[in-house]
């Protein structure tokens, strides 16, 4: 298979129809060391529909943030199944499941990780740009997105000109504006105070309503209650 | 400060990989500018190895209307009377001649040699090392003879006792009275004095005031200006053009100061030579910033931490200071070590093109200028670490608990300066190479028909003292010739008095039907005896008119075959066969020459020469003969042997005669910018891998910072080869710049070249071309690894600081 040949305009795209977004059956994630295998992550068997809101919680160390990089399909080294949108991940070349990436995921850091050189609109427009969306729809969708999440004032300052939480909002409509059927969240407030973080929290909630499928990794309780899904990982177990 | 360099010797030894780079690129830019100081400091800063050596003078005639030839010999009888006339010289010598036979057992072999008046040595103020100089008494019964150094130790052994020692020159028996100090020989390039004979110099041709073959050394008296003896020299040679109207007048005199003369060859190529090593330095020192700057932005929190607990601004300045003036020591060390160790190499390298290069080696003003250079360039490329550090807010990046997407602009942008500052040097450096490249290449291809690798030239020098007569010489040329010609694989055969491209003589002419005005342009045309069967051999094809034949002898009307330039100069516009010329003086109908036939121009070879203006003359009419050139069929590997063995044959008491093929003879009439080219190249060829290992360190460096930018960037969609293109672009940027930057400077900095290349313009396009293309490619070279490396971040593993 071949995604990268059939790639469409993300941003045209309406979400897929089917209601199995993602499916692990006994993913594992394990490393060499000199001791023998370090597992990371053992037999992962987990469904998400289109349309959920989950919650990932477990302790430093857990694998949390391992799993969200195997859903996010920047990791490629692991065993077991994994189908997204009926595509079978594990048989897709790294380039093949980048595809996938590139046209379904969307990504939100815990550090921001807004590009320092670039203005809040280039902040914005860099993931259209890897869209290869032309130029003139790109800035009529920044604007849409600055619109809606109120930033437009800033969209000519830097990064280091925002707050954290201002930093988050706009990680956050980066993270979106290529309309990604999946959103993926590694501590997505654990940067913030408690109201930037509420912020953040009713913004995802409100995306998730308009059909965005999230996956958050979270420590805060109150944050978790947010999804609709918990999943608590412990020592790259899923507990029952 | 002890405890600093204790420190930095430690961190240097913790990243041995870092410190190889540092040590190796100081090394380099040092150990180059310690090489070139040592010729320039032996060749034009340290006095000539003589007593008062500022008061020693060179002395040459000038004819007032040669614009080509700024300088010529000085006949013997002007000389005597300059002696005479002058009050400004506390004594003066003169020299004569360039060879001489000396037979050792069976063989004789060429030896290069002077006669000397004998107030020559004392005018130099030097005396043998062992025995006796020349006195005036030896000046009229000869006999004697002075021996260089190394012909002393190679004849006899450095046996200091001398009596009873001689040796056989030009066929007579010369006892050795004395032996000349090391050195020496390098003062006009011989091994072997005898005195010159009063016999001599009262006969032909040195009796002559046109033959003007001697040269004149003189010492002013105290307290006596060069431009004061000058003067009265001027005056002296206004008096003899007036005495002696047909030889000496428009003559002049030129007094110049000895060592100024010496170096004249090389003077003009010296800056280039210092700016060469001045760009490579820079580089080299960019290099060394760039790597303490990377090294600064990785120290950031040990330095935070240092300041911290106390460590002021000054104090971390002089930490970084100290680090870095340790690295310059230890590759200055190593670079003054290796040029130290290759001094011999450079010396021979050079020796035969440059003046004074026995004198060169690394004695304590060049170890004092490589100290001073190492601790120069130290305390430069500390400065833009100490920068760095001074303007980074420290509390900062101990209370950073992330890390930054982006590296530090200020620090990126003067990274990025000092990478396009080095392109832009090596830049400059390889134009330079690239036009001398493309001279030697012109003045390779004088214009000479196909394959003159076919073509064998043999010098055979007779010696006068066996061959006094013309007719004599002459003679053995047409026996040598005829048996030549009958070797299998010889398709042609001729001799000639020289080969253009080597050498020549030249003279005034005047025109037949032109009036010889006094204040006209003098035609200096270069003349050359030929044998028949020459232009065959040399494939020189014949436009118009005819070759010599068996008619064209002594007695027969005087005939000529011209260039196209001298056809082109003297009768424009005009059918030059029939026309006739003379040389300026000769009077008599007998003394017009007859012109026959018109051949295509040869260039004639090393700088400054150009397409001539010449005229060759039948052997028979003019009795000169020096070289024998031979075309071969094939390959004349085997042919040489051959030649050789039929000179001993005619006459074995002849020393082996050098044979070379015509390739091999332009090859060296072009050795002086040949040399320039090859120490040009080898200088721009490091500059660029100096240049290129700066780019690779800073990209590479980039790439190592932005691992987390990549990493996001790829998390946000970006492709791999988008994140190859960001760095492949970011590094073919700094190219395109410092290409732009070069150019700009070259277009400056080649002009000073113009005096040393030929055939090729200092602006030439197709150099600043290549060049510009070279160098983006190099450079984008440099970029792969770096880029491959951001190509495979993790972004999981980039982020993973979450």
């Amino acid at each position: 298979m071949n995604i990268a040949t059939t790639e469409r305009n993300p941003a045209r795209e309406s979400s897929p129809a089917t209601d199995a977004l993602i499916r692990l059956r006994n993913v594992e994630k394990r490393y060499q060391t000199k001791a023998g295998f370090t597992y990371v992550l053992r037999q992962i068997n987990l469904d998400i529909a289109a349309g959920d809101f989950v919650t990932i919680m477990g302790p430093s160390g857990a694998g949390k943030s391992t799993l969200l990089g195997i859903l996010g399909m920047y990791d490629h080294a692991w065993e077991g199944e994994f189908e997204f949108l009926g595509h079978p991940v594990h048989r897709l070349a790294p380039k093949d499941q980048a595809a996938l990436n590139k046209r379904y995921v969307g990504f939100v850091f815990q550090q921001f990780h807004l590009l320092d050189d670039l203005t809040v609109a280039e902040n914005l427009d860099i993931p259209l740009s890897y869209r290869n969306v032309p130029k003139s729809e790109r800035q009529g969708m920044v604007a849409d997105v600055l619109d809606r999440f109120g930033i437009v004032a800033k969209k000519d300052l830097f990064p280091a000109q925002l707050s954290g939480g201002q930093q988050q909002l706009v990680a956050v409509a980066r993270a979106i504006i290529a309309k990604p059927a999946l959103l993926l969240a590694d501590e997505p407030t654990g940067n913030l105070h408690t109201d930037q973080g509420r912020e953040i929290m009713e913004l995802f909630k409100k995306l998730n309503h308009e059909g965005t499928t999230i996956v958050q990794v979270t420590h805060n309780e109150a944050w978790a209650a947010y999804g609709q899904r918990l999943i608590r990982l412990k020592d790259g177990w899923m507990e029952k | 400060m002890w405890q600093d360099v204790r420190f930095g010797l430690r961190m240097l030894r913790k990243s041995p990989g870092f410190t190889a780079v540092a040590v190796l690129t100081l090394a380099l830019g040092i150990g180059v500018n310690t090489a070139i100081f040592s010729l320039v400091e032996a060749v034009l800063l340290r006095p000539l190895p003589f007593p008062e050596p500022d008061r020693l003078v060179d002395i040459n005639e000038s004819h007032r209307k040669d614009t080509l030839l700024a300088e010529y010999g000085v006949s013997f009888p002007n000389f005597k009377d300059w002696q005479a006339q002058s009050r400004s010289f506390a004594s003066m010598g003169i020299h004569e001649g360039w060879e001489f036979w000396l037979t050792e057992g069976d063989q004789v072999r060429s030896v290069r040699g002077k006669n000397i008046s004998w107030q020559y040595l004392p005018t130099v103020g030097i005396q043998p090392m062992w025995g006796r100089s020349f006195s005036a008494e030896d000046e009229k019964s000869g006999g004697v003879a002075l021996l260089g150094f190394g012909l002393w130790q190679r004849l006899f052994g450095a046996d200091t006792n001398l009596t009873g020692k001689t040796i056989v020159v030009n066929d007579q028996r010369q006892a050795v009275i004395g032996v000349m100090p090391p050195g020496f020989d390098s003062l006009h390039r011989s091994e072997l004095w005898l005195p010159l004979l009063e016999s001599r110099a009262t006969t032909e041709p040195l009796q002559s005031r046109s033959w003007r073959l001697c040269g004149v050394i003189a010492r002013l008296k105290p307290g006596v200006s060069l431009h004061q003896a000058q003067a009265e020299l001027d005056g002296v040679a206004w008096r003899l053009g007036d005495e002696y109207p047909d030889d000496n007048a428009d003559w002049g005199v030129r007094v110049s100061s000895l060592r100024r003369k010496l170096t004249k060859s090389i003077r003009p190529a010296l800056p280039v030579f210092i700016g060469v090593a001045a760009c490579i330095l820079l580089i080299a020192c960019a290099n060394l910033g760039n790597l303490l700057l990377a090294r600064a932005a990785s120290r950031q929190k040990e330095l935070a931490i240092r300041a911290s607990v106390g460590a002021g601004r000054w104090r971390l300045a002089r930490q970084l200071i100290a680090e870095s003036l340790v690295l310059s020591l230890l590759g200055g060390t190593v670079g003054f070590l290796a040029v130290l160790w290759g001094q011999g190499l450079v010396a021979r390298l050079v020796s035969p093109y440059m003046p004074r290069f026995a004198e060169i080696n690394v004695d304590s003003a060049v170890f004092l200028f490589s100290l001073l250079v190492m601790i120069l360039t130290g305390l430069v490329c500390g400065l833009a670490p100490v920068w760095q550090v001074w303007r980074a807010d420290l509390n900062a990046v101990l209370k950073e608990s992330g890390h930054r997407v982006s590296a530090d602009r200020s620090a990126s942008w003067l990274r990025s300066g000092l990478v396009v500052t080095e392109l832009a040097l090596a830049v400059v450096l390889l134009i330079g190479a690239g036009l001398a490249l493309r001279s030697v290449h012109y003045l390779l291809h004088p214009g000479l028909d196909a394959a003159p690798g076919q073509v064998l030239a043999m010098e055979v020098e007779l010696p006068k003292i066996r061959y006094p007569e013309k007719t004599q010489r002459l003679e053995f040329f047409e026996q040598l010739l005829a048996r030549v010609r009958t070797l299998p694989h010889v398709q042609a055969a001729g001799a000639a008095s020289f080969l253009e491209f080597s050498g020549g003589a030249r003279s005034p002419i005047v025109l037949e039907g032109i009036p010889d005005r006094p204040d006209a342009p003098a035609r200096w045309t270069w003349s050359c005896s030929v044998s028949p069967d020459f232009f065959r051999a040399m494939r020189l094809p014949l436009l118009q008119g005819r070759d010599f034949t068996a008619e064209d002898r002594t007695g027969a009307p005087k005939v000529a075959v011209i260039t196209e330039t001298m056809a082109r100069r003297d009768w424009p516009g005009e059918h030059p066969l029939g026309k006739r010329f003379a040389g300026r003086g000769d009077s008599g109908e007998e003394s017009w020459i007859t012109v026959v036939g018109v051949v295509r121009d040869l260039r004639t070879g090393g700088v400054g020469g150009d397409w001539r203006a010449s005229y060759y003359c039948p052997c028979y009419q003019s009795p000169y003969l020096g070289t024998i050139v031979v075309r071969a069929f094939s390959n004349p590997a085997g042919l040489a042997a051959q030649l050789q063995s039929l000179v001993r044959d005619l006459d074995k008491r002849l020393p082996p005669m050098s044979v070379q093929t015509l390739d091999e003879v332009v090859s060296d009439s072009a050795s002086e910018v040949r040399m320039l080219g090859q120490i040009l190249i080898s200088l721009a060829t490091l500059a660029l891998v100096l240049a290129v290992v700066g780019t690779y360190g800073v990209i590479a460096c980039t790439v190592a910072q932005r691992t987390h930018e990549f990493g996001v960037r790829i998390a946000l969609g970006a492709d791999r080869r988008d994140i190859a293109l960001l760095v492949l672009t970011w590094g073919g940027r700094l190219a395109l710049i410092g290409a732009a930057v070069g150019l700009f400077l070259a277009w400056g900095a080649t002009r000073l070249m113009a005096s040393f290349i030929e055939g090729v313009s200092p602006t030439d396009l197709p150099t600043f071309v290549g060049v510009v293309l070279l160098l983006c490619a190099v450079a984008l070279l440099a970029c792969l690894l770096p880029a491959r490396r951001a190509m495979k971040v993790n972004p999981m593993e980039a982020l993973r600081c979450d």
